[in-house]
């Protein structure tokens, strides 16, 4: 018996051995991650660039790439399909588990990752409509015939590139969460797309709306949110003459009013996500070549959202970012044309209250009949060997969503992207991007276009997310088409939650697409957008209920008027341009509201150094801080005893409509504080603003105000790792910049990816992206443009149809033939 | 010491090519042969000391700086020298008990005389 004392330590040594290959919570498996072996150090030296060389019959002819000193490949293949195949497998070689996580992310199948605890997550994911929009879009890709070849050969590429690899190889956050890549498919890809979809689509304010006019009226709500707000500066300039027959559209003859009174969470709209495009005539340049400048602001994160490529086979020779995961060139340039992208705004996803036969929901009401409903089955995999299944109803309108009240919680509060949040039970959803569409087919086409015609051509098949294509080519000409397959709408369809019942809000049909704003070679000599109103309200169809306020239009556009013989360096400064419009605007009258009114000596100071301000929201100044902190103060003081306090009851309106406000009527109601029994002013309120702000920062950052209220101390950049595991992101980083002005960079927003290209017979382009081309986070190539992307470079990008041209280290791809 | 020698050797060159807990079964083996449970201590800790330790070392001279600095963040340790201490010592720790381990079941079956 005492011998048996002596398998005790075996049997905890096991134990312990079985623990240590085990993830507990958000740990990696201990042992198996710290083994040097197999765990994350057999990792170093992955991202050595030789390891890539490769024989495969898979492989019509031989393909070179080159990887510049920015890690770049420029890919040499002699037919389309050989190009795609090694895009694929060096895309997979930087990126792979980027752009697995982001499809698992956007299909909802992260409990297969996290477990349990991502359920909600996922389950809302396939409600809204993920996977069922991307199987949709995957029929019209294959469908494609000159497409769907091409899209096998980049999920070939990738998959040999993963089937490359041993188990100790995988990236090192397979390691971390401890799972294996599985097989890329087209789905995946077309996952992808809805991913950046719902990115820039998913958006609504209907149910704020439709409670605001229950609770104050439609006045209140067409008050507050005008379509066209008083200070606008459209894409297409005023003037433009919309002279087509639209589509004639069936419109009840009032609108219908929702009860809305089922929904349980609100949430202010994020003010960070947008972008700036613009073009420059060759008229109005140094010399005489047009230029094209784009920089897409989005959430920033590493990996890079974005990975530089340039491809060349005897159908193309094209040079831009590529999303990981989707074949081709998204935004950039090739022999002929350039363009660069913004996003439209125009609101594509809508609901509707439906009326159900009985608690079934298997049949509803529409058009007078009682129409089926389809009823889908969802399965969901758990880390561990549990599914789960869950059934969703579809209406010809789309899923519901919610089925029972306070669903949101089940359904992963935290995990649900802020606006979405609102719109609650029984309700039934209609996003263009269910709908089939094939906007890789929109792509392929711009990157081999060789002039204005074909651009038009490739917009045609682009449904959603709508985005405004700024065009810039060698003859000189250029151009910007609001593309995307926007439903055609009377006024105000769609802003507020719509009758389901009633044909009349179905989306009677689609914007014909000569008839969608574009405007090529204005007289002015420039075009752009800034996520700005497309048109003025001359333009017939109802496009949206809300876009971006026109501050950083209005910049770049006084900036651009200012230039007759514009260089590649203006163009760059201007994506630098930190001056804030609003600021400009209103800081005039507000100091005027405080000039009597200083306290103290710090009041003073800080009264001096706002009164000597020049508006540049500059990292390195304390006034941005203040201002934008006195902002903050002024919006809660002005609308929480009218709207409720930033979550809980209605959005408040933008910042345009506050410097209509201050600048037209300071002594508007809205800025009486009804809780209080005297009659307060924009000035009173002000001037409260004012006080606590310096009383605040003050307490918080320290009564030096030079130094300890610094804007890039306040707001700063932190650039996390897209599954936010510490360690692997960068932060504090101290950049300028602000939303709602042309460098538009916030605390976790910003341009990422700026890039600027003169459309010569020589192309001379510049870019820059908060990252590096690398995905894994043991290589210098990982953040190692981050430094330059905050000072303000821009890197010069070789571009050359031939080989001898571009210098860097050559990778042969062979064909075994 | 010459067989300490040998079994770092065999573990250092073999370990790639088997899964990672292999190291502590054949630390166990080597614990079953070992004639006092102080051999078989010192047995498993240097062995396991040696090949983790020369492949940490050179996982850091070879450009596994960067990762190793990251991978300490993400676990709180802040530098890559504790990630090394860290690691080292879940090593030594892991092949102490293995071969003890080996060792034990050994007098399980064979006590000594």
């Amino acid at each position: 018996m005492t011998r048996i004392r002596y398998l005790i330590l075996p049997i905890l040594t096991t134990l312990l051995i079985w623990v240590l290959n085990t993830r507990i919570g958000a740990l990696p498996p201990l042992g198996k991650f710290l083994d040097p072996f197999h765990g994350y150090l057999a990792l170093v030296g992955s991202d050595d660039l030789n390891r890539l060389n490769i024989e495969t019959p898979q492989l019509e002819s031989p393909v070179t790439v080159i990887f510049d000193s920015l890690r770049i490949p420029h890919i040499f293949a002699e037919n389309d399909r050989d190009l795609y195949y090694v895009q694929g497998y060096v895309m997979a070689s930087e990126r792979l588990w980027q752009m697995e996580f982001q499809t698992h992310a956007a299909g909802g199948r992260m409990s297969e990752i996290i477990g349990e605890k991502a359920l909600g997550y996922d389950r809302f994911q396939r409600r809204v409509g993920m996977k069922f929009g991307a199987e949709n879009s995957l029929n019209a890709i294959l469908k494609d015939q000159l497409l769907s070849p091409l899209v096998d050969a980049f999920t070939e590429g990738i998959n040999a590139y993963i089937s490359s690899l041993s188990k100790d190889q995988y990236p090192l956050e397979y390691k971390i969460l401890d799972y294996s890549p599985e097989p890329w498919t087209p789905l995946k890809t077309s996952l992808l797309l809805k991913y950046m979809a719902w990115m820039l689509t998913g958006r609504n304010t209907e149910l704020t709306y439709t409670r605001m006019w229950n609770k104050m009226g439609r006045d209140v709500v067409e008050e507050l949110f005008p379509i066209y707000p008083w200070f606008v500066d459209p894409i297409i300039p005023p003037g433009m003459k919309y002279d087509f027959e639209p589509v004639p559209l069936d419109k009840p003859p009032n609108l219908y009013q929702s009860k809305a009174d089922r929904g349980n969470i609100l949430t202010q709209i994020h003010d960070g996500i947008g972008s700036n495009n613009w073009v420059v005539s060759g008229t109005r340049t140094e010399s005489g070549n047009a230029l094209l400048a784009n920089d897409p602001h989005l959430g920033l994160n590493l990996p890079s959202i974005w990975y530089a490529m340039h491809l060349v086979s005897p159908n193309q020779n094209v040079m831009g970012v590529s999303l990981p995961g989707a074949p081709g060139i998204i935004t950039g340039f090739n022999d002929y044309i350039s363009w660069g992208v913004t996003n439209g705004y125009d609101d594509v996803m809508d609901w509707y209250d439906i009326q159900f036969r009985d608690s079934t929901m298997t049949e509803y009401f529409h058009d007078n009949t009682w129409k089926p409903t389809r009823k889908v089955v969802e399965i969901f995999k758990i880390r561990g060997g549990m599914t789960f299944s869950d059934t969703i109803t579809f209406t010809h309108h789309g899923p519901i969503v919610w089925d029972t009240p306070y669903q949101t919680l089940s359904l992963g509060e935290k995990s649900i992207r802020n606006s979405i949040r609102q719109v609650s039970t029984g309700r039934a959803l209609r996003w263009l991007a269910h709908d089939e569409s094939n906007e890789l087919r929109t792509f392929y086409l711009l990157n081999t276009a060789e002039n204005y015609e074909d651009y038009v051509h490739a917009l045609e098949y682009f449904n959603c997310p709508g985005q405004n294509f700024a065009y810039a080519d060698v003859e000189g000409n250029i151009a910007l088409w609001h593309a995307g397959n926007n439903p055609a709408k009377w006024e105000r369809q769609g802003m507020f939650i719509s009758d389901g019942t009633d044909p009349r809000y179905d989306w009677q049909a689609f914007i014909p697409h000569d008839q969608k704003p574009h405007i090529k070679n204005p007289e002015r000599g420039y075009i752009g957008s800034a996520n700005q109103h497309p048109t003025t309200s001359d333009y017939p169809y109802f496009l949206s209920e809300f876009y971006w306020a026109s501050f950083r239009w209005n910049q770049i556009h006084t900036r651009l008027d200012t230039l007759q013989s514009a260089t590649i360096n203006d163009m760059l400064d201007i994506q630098l341009d930190n001056r804030s419009v609003f600021a400009e605007k209103t800081m005039p009258v507000i100091l005027r509201t405080w000039k009597n009114h200083l306290r103290n000596d710090l009041e003073k100071h800080a009264f001096t150094i706002l009164s000597d301000w020049d508006y540049e929201m500059d990292g390195h100044s304390p006034a941005p801080t203040m201002y934008r902190y006195w902002y903050a103060l002024l919006e809660e003081l002005t609308w929480e005893d009218d709207l409720g306090m930033d979550n809980d009851k209605f959005i408040w309106p933008y910042r345009d409509k506050m410097m209509e406000l201050i600048l037209t009527n300071p002594e508007s109601h809205w800025f009486d504080n009804k809780t209080t029994l005297q009659l307060e002013t924009f000035s009173q309120l002000s001037q409260q603003a004012f006080h606590k702000m310096v009383s605040d920062l003050q307490s918080n950052y320290g009564g030096d105000i030079k130094t300890d209220w610094i804007w890039s101390k306040y707001q700063g950049t932190d650039i996390n790792h897209v599954a936010n595991i510490p360690g692997m992101g960068v932060l504090d980083l101290p950049t300028s910049g602000g939303s709602d002005i042309p460098n538009a960079t916030g605390t976790t927003f910003g341009p990422s990816w700026r890039f600027v290209v003169e459309m010569g017979e020589k192309k001379i382009a510049y870019g820059i992206y908060p990252g590096g081309q690398s995905g894994f986070p043991g290589s210098i190539y990982y953040d190692n443009m981050v430094d330059d992307w905050v000072q303000g470079v821009a890197y010069p990008l070789s571009f050359s149809d031939n080989p001898a041209e571009i210098s860097g280290l050559t990778i042969k791809f062979g064909s075994g033939k | 010491m010459k067989l300490i020698f040998i079994i770092s050797l065999i573990c250092f060159f073999g370990l790639p090519f088997t899964a990672w807990w292999m190291i502590w079964i054949a630390l166990g083996v080597c614990g079953w042969f070992a004639n006092t449970y102080r051999e078989s201590v010192g047995i498993g800790v240097a062995a396991a000391s040696l090949a983790w330790g020369i492949k940490i070392g050179i996982g850091f001279f070879s450009g596994g700086s960067i990762l190793m600095q990251r991978v300490a963040d993400m676990m709180g340790l802040g530098s890559p020298i504790l990630l090394i201490i860290a690691t080292l010592v879940l090593g030594v720790f892991l092949g102490g008990i293995s071969a003890v381990s080996g060792y034990q079941l050994r007098r399980m079956f064979q006590p000594p005389l």
